[in-house]
């Protein structure tokens, strides 16, 4: 049995920086080059730090009494490529990436929290003319692109009515745009997430950060709005999350999508879903999970509405229209616990209360979840199938 | 058992006959000689999928069998439809020893799951065979097949003391799984399962296991220890299944589909396993009517393991009135015969301690209201065997002819 069939399936990262990396057509079949890690409590080794561009196969061994994480990130030593989330002690995990030249680092930390150490390595040598994308693939995650862009714009002009309901006390109306202004971030969350420096400091919920680090953020004004009442430092915070909302957007066309990524990260948002939406752990205070799941799911159907006309044979067509007619389920049951089940699925809608489910209502979401994800996790492998 | 002996098969016999729904060819079932052996395409393992007929409800007992109950919960037609043919297209090519998706093509999509989950790789096809029924439930109003339900199937039913669980009782789809070996027949079930998601919910999934063909004597016993079923009529016998196992045409006018086919009644049988082992020898004798050892009738003094198959006398005083043979022998149903097929299946224990085991019982036959539910009636109500077991399942399903090359599963509903 080739271990390669068990290979984690946490690489989160949907989006690429220019001339940083590249995923592409032939990407899976060129030959795979393989960079060993090693973590100890207090050391990270990397068995070469210089390595040829292509398909790398980052292969972590924890010799740690603990259980650990490593993460792939790019120069600037924030941005997040790839992630390998809970390596147990003493077992290897593996993530596939395909890089091209350029500086990037690799960060060991604990799942508590601690940096191990940064490892700066070097990738070197042209990546074939091949990988890049097809005029097709080109014009699809342009479209992408252009969506993610009028995503980030609505989440920005949301923040700043939000922030400024914060900073007036108006506490009604600051939680009517709470959910209404995350609907965005939802929808893109997978490229949001991208940006390692600030998903933490926008997104954090309580306990997901490092001892000392300051909890900022739309979770914390969550609790202060659901829970606690507003407190002294609810304006600091406001000013904050506008300011690295807007950050975030800025930064936002300045990366590129290609169609594999796009396929990875409609995967990543049903990994959310089943993960944080379902569980009703994203929301804890403001119970509105339900609406994050909304937006969840319509990411990843425009992904895959967008990447449609590049599937030109009858069987992954058939594929396809499996796909969205169990899209079409999914959709189906959640907005029955809507403010309209007809409504527009491609915007905000309200939601009731997460704990208003039963069990069984739960349990019949889960379902549909899985009846989506099954052939969703295919997509990419599907889009370079065509070529 | 991979060595199947050349000659008339079952699956030759109720394989490839080609029935149409107007019933054309229904006489040709019975015919022995003449019929083309199906091309089997490799080793002697494998049974075939497309136009097997009912072989995989005719065929000698497997070691291993799975009983996977559906709920339905698509709301379109379209994706019932496009699940049942990717069901019935995973399925041939599991029942011919390979994976769902090639697994090799995988190796060149590293970042992508495998769409086959591999445990059946390097394996024997191992007879794997496949029975699909559809419930009472499927031919509600949610699809409009009510025009085209079968009129003599009916919805899951309660007897006398049953203690029915919900998950075990009725569903929409049922998958019959079987094979001679355990991790083939689970893989074929999960594959099928994930094939599935989000249109059939599992409503009921249980693994069964019988002894291997050749190593129990006679009849297969059950987890009582005694033979059950000895009075079982061969499918082989092509008059007998004419008359007891196959829908006629005029049988079910509106549910032309299901000519040829048959209707399952299934049953799911928790036996008190503890109380039993601590209950005589006598009694145990007496419920069943049988010989513990041999499995011969009661009457049958100093008896041996051939004795098995004697004849039974329902009239001697040997022989309880209320034992399980005489209610269910077909001496005491009016010569009304069903066939048998079961597995036992254990699960560990249940939530007091006790082990969770007992009997996956299915009947096929021709009519569950003239065949089945009398006699199962009958022994709700006296069975002396009551004591020791109680029924947690219970369904019917209405089993087509498997489906011939070049169609699929659910055609009848497109």
């Amino acid at each position: 049995m080739n271990h390669r069939l068990f290979k984690a399936a946490s690489v989160l990262a949907i989006l690429t920086i220019t001339a940083a990396t590249l995923t592409a057509c032939s990407s899976a079949t060129s030959q795979t080059r393989i960079l060993q890690v090693t973590q100890t409590a207090d050391a990270c080794t990397f068995g070469a730090t210089s390595i040829e561009a292509g398909l790398i196969k980052f292969s972590v061994t924890n010799e740690s009494e603990n259980t650990n994480e490593f993460y792939l990130l790019a120069a600037d030593k924030t941005t997040v490529l790839g992630e390998i989330e809970s390596v147990a002690a003493a077992t290897t995990r593996t993530m596939l990436k395909t890089l091209e030249a350029g500086e990037y680092f690799g960060r060991c930390k604990t799942s508590a929290g601690k940096t191990i150490a940064y490892v700066p390595f070097t990738v070197s040598g042209d990546l074939a003319a091949e990988l890049a994308e097809t005029p097709a693939e080109r014009k699809v995650s342009d479209a992408y692109a252009a969506w993610v862009t009028q995503q980030a714009k609505g989440l920005l002009d949301g923040t700043r009515a939000f922030a400024a309901a914060v900073k007036a006390g108006n506490v009604a109306l600051a939680k009517s745009l709470y959910d209404k202004t995350r609907w965005h971030w939802e929808a893109i969350e997978p490229v949001a997430e991208s940006f390692g420096d600030l998903d933490p400091i926008l997104d954090a919920r309580e306990g997901d950060l490092e001892p000392g680090t300051p909890w900022t953020g739309w979770h914390a004004l969550e609790k202060q709005l659901w829970i606690t009442g507003l407190q002294a430092d609810a304006t600091t915070l406001a000013d904050g999350l506008v300011a690295n909302t807007a950050e975030l957007v800025e930064r936002i066309p300045t990366v590129r999508f290609n169609v594999l990524d796009m396929a990875n990260g409609s995967k990543a948002l049903l990994d959310e879903v089943a993960t944080g939406k379902i569980t009703g752990e994203e929301e804890r205070y403001s119970r509105t999970d339900l609406v994050d799941f909304a937006a969840n799911i319509h990411g990843a159907r425009k992904i895959v509405t967008l990447v449609s006309p590049l599937f030109t044979n009858q069987d992954d067509k058939t594929y396809l229209g499996d796909l969205l007619a169990r899209f079409d389920e999914l959709e189906a049951a959640l907005f029955m616990h809507s403010a309209d089940a007809s409504a527009d699925k491609s915007a905000y809608v309200a939601f009731v209360s997460y704990d208003e489910l039963t069990a069984d209502q739960i349990s019949d979401l889960a379902f549909l979840v899985e009846g989506v994800s099954e052939p969703i996790a295919l997509l990419a492998t599907k889009i370079s199938s065509q070529s | 058992m991979t060595n199947k002996p050349a000659g008339i098969s079952r699956r030759q016999l109720f394989g490839g006959v080609g029935l149409t729904a107007a019933g054309v060819g229904l006489g040709a079932i019975g015919t022995l000689t003449g019929q083309e052996a199906l091309n089997l395409s490799g080793t002697s393992s494998q049974r075939a999928f497309w136009g097997a007929g009912l072989d995989a409800v005719t065929r000698p007992l497997q070691t291993s069998g799975i009983v996977v109950t559906f709920d339905v919960v698509a709301t379109q037609k379209s994706l019932l439809l496009s699940t049942l043919r990717r069901w019935s297209d995973a399925a041939a090519k599991l029942a011919e020893g390979k994976a769902v998706a090639d697994l090799q093509e995988a190796e060149t999509s590293p970042e992508a799951p495998p769409e086959d989950s591999g445990e059946g790789a390097g394996m024997d096809a191992a007879n794997l065979s496949f029975a699909i029924g559809y419930g009472a439930s499927l031919f509600d109003a949610r699809f409009g097949f009510d025009s085209i339900k079968p009129a003599g199937l009916p919805s899951a039913q309660r007897f006398g003391r049953d203690q029915l669980v919900e998950s075990q009782t009725g569903g929409d789809i049922l998958l019959l799984i079987t094979s001679d070996d355990e991790q083939v027949t689970f893989h074929a079930a999960r594959n099928l399962i994930r094939i599935a998601k989000g249109a059939f919910r599992v409503r009921h999934m249980q693994a069964g296991f019988l002894p291997p063909e050749g190593q129990s004597a006679g009849t297969a016993r059950n987890l009582f220890g005694f033979k059950d079923g000895t009075a079982n009529y061969s499918p082989k016998d092509s008059a007998l299944a004419e008359e007891h196992l196959l829908v006629k045409p005029e049988d079910e006018p509106k549910a032309l589909w299901l000519a040829g086919g048959t209707f399952a009644a299934f049953r799911q049988f928790k036996m008190a396993i503890e109380t039993w082992d601590r209950s005589s020898l006598a009694e145990q004798e007496q419920i069943f009517g049988r010989s513990k050892l041999t499995g011969a009738p009661l009457h049958v003094s100093n008896p041996k393991d051939s004795d098995e198959f004697e004849s039974m006398n329902l009239n001697n005083a040997a022989i309880d009135k209320n034992s399980h043979v005489a209610l269910a022998h077909p001496d005491s149903n009016g010569g009304v015969r069903i066939l048998r097929r079961a597995f036992n299946y254990a699960n560990g224990l249940d939530e007091v301690g006790h082990l969770d085991a007992g009997l996956l019982f299915f009947s096929f036959q021709r009519s569950i209201e003239k065949q089945f539910a009398p006699m199962q009636t009958k022994l709700a109500s006296n069975d002396l065997m009551n004591e020791y077991v109680v029924a947690t399942g219970s369904a019917y399903f209405a089993v087509p002819r498997a489906p011939e090359q070049g169609s699929h599963w659910g055609a009848e509903f497109a």
